[in-house]
């Protein structure tokens, strides 16, 4: 069994049980990978379709400079210090997005069940009880270390996580909104990027006694992506050729947008960092917060 | 094979089948012949006509394998820029 994707007309991603290729196709002659894909999907070969997307996706970008090169603040997948002020800017796209999924998950499960899909809907739905009060996390980091939540969030939506919030909404209100897998499978997917050392990393920048990872941790390898990875996968294999098309292609969009240079944030030679400074002084809890979800600090005592 | 190339290369082919000079220079200097037709043809690159479904003979075309192994590095993806944090 095989599965293959057009991603673009210079490169056609094909996946076999155990592994990936990124094909480039000819311009001339046979080339079966040039149809549409067709035929079942299995776990095995579409894990390898949806790596294939984000391994595109990071190559996509090669060679091109980032537009906060010269910028001494810590890039998100260093491990250098990352003060206060910029984590909250961060969080600030953490809850933008996560906001997202709350809004948009019962919009997709709707629509799955008028279509009558039954396997989408009974995702989506799940999706909801699984990501619920996420969006609330960010604003709770934010409190703890001693911000104006709700301020900084309307104040602040860094420039990758409103172009991951408008990919959201147009594969939400598109035809068929079965791309919305394939954009959850590549964050959950890339989330997985955040380990025990990197999350270790942010917490050594921030004032000490302080928990304010917790999204951060909902959103790694240490939360509950591992298993929502593999049921994305697990869904989409028992989808027809097309939506398996339609799921890799989001995947692909949405992880070139975590790979693309020009979504950088510049955070210190934009002045973001005083005006993010700003909103702090207040430490007024926001009521109804959701559960803890025990994500604790490893290096700190749980603050409620 | 884009939609114009296609084009270019079925005139090409019914050319080819109807004009024996046409086609012996096809099968000597392809690049030349889908030039005069305006298919790019890149530099260092040296396109070779067969002729297909004579004697029994058929061609099939190996494409080359990717340059990438396909094992990508699935624990970074080559993380070591400034990217985003993934939220859902």
């Amino acid at each position: 069994m095989l599965e293959w994707l057009e991603i673009t007309p210079e490169l056609t991603l094909v996946a076999t049980a155990t592994r990936a290729y990124l094909h480039v196709p000819r311009q001339f002659g046979a080339d079966p990978f040039q149809e549409p894909m067709r035929g079942g999907g299995s776990a095995e070969t579409t894990h390898w379709l949806l790596e294939a997307a984000v391994a595109a996706a990071s190559r996509a970008f090669v060679g091109q400079s980032r537009t906060s090169a010269d910028d001494s603040s810590p890039s998100p997948g260093s491990s250098a210090l990352v003060s206060a002020a910029n984590w909250s800017y961060r969080l600030a796209g953490y809850y933008h997005t996560t906001h997202a999924t709350q809004r948009l998950l019962p919009v997709i499960a709707r629509r799955f069940a008028s279509f009558g899909r039954e396997l989408p809907a009974l995702w989506a739905q799940r999706k909801m009880t699984e990501e619920a009060g996420h969006d609330q996390l960010a604003l709770r980091d934010l409190t703890e270390l001693g911000y104006h939540a709700e301020g900084v969030v309307r104040a602040f939506v860094p420039p990758r996580a409103a172009a991951w919030v408008a990919l959201f909404e147009q594969l939400a209100a598109a035809a068929d909104p079965v791309g919305c897998i394939g954009y959850a499978h590549a964050l959950e997917r890339l989330a997985l990027l955040r380990g025990p050392a990197e999350i270790s990393a942010i917490e050594r920048g921030l004032p000490a006694g302080v928990n304010a990872t917790r999204c951060l941790r909902a959103h790694s390898a240490l939360g509950g992506d591992t298993h929502h990875v593999r049921t994305n996968v697990e869904l989409a294999a028992a989808l027809d050729a097309d939506e398996r098309r339609t799921i890799a292609n989001a995947c692909y969009l949405t992880a070139r947008i975590y790979f693309d240079p020009s979504l950088d944030d510049d955070f210190r030679s934009a002045g973001l960092e005083a005006k993010v400074l700003a909103f702090r002084g207040s430490t007024r809890p926001l009521p109804n917060f959701s559960s803890d979800l025990n994500l604790t600090n490893s290096r700190q005592p749980e603050h409620n | 094979m884009d939609a114009t190339t296609k084009d270019a290369w079925q005139k090409i082919i019914t050319r080819a089948w109807s004009e024996p000079a046409f086609k012996a220079r096809l099968l000597a200097n392809a690049n030349e012949v889908l030039k005069e037709y305006g298919i790019d043809v890149p530099a260092g690159v040296s396109y070779l006509t067969l002729e297909d479904g004579l004697d029994g003979k058929h061609y099939l075309v190996l494409p080359p394998p990717p340059n990438d192994d396909g094992t990508f590095k699935i624990d970074s993806f080559g993380r070591d820029s400034n990217s985003g944090d993934p939220g859902f």
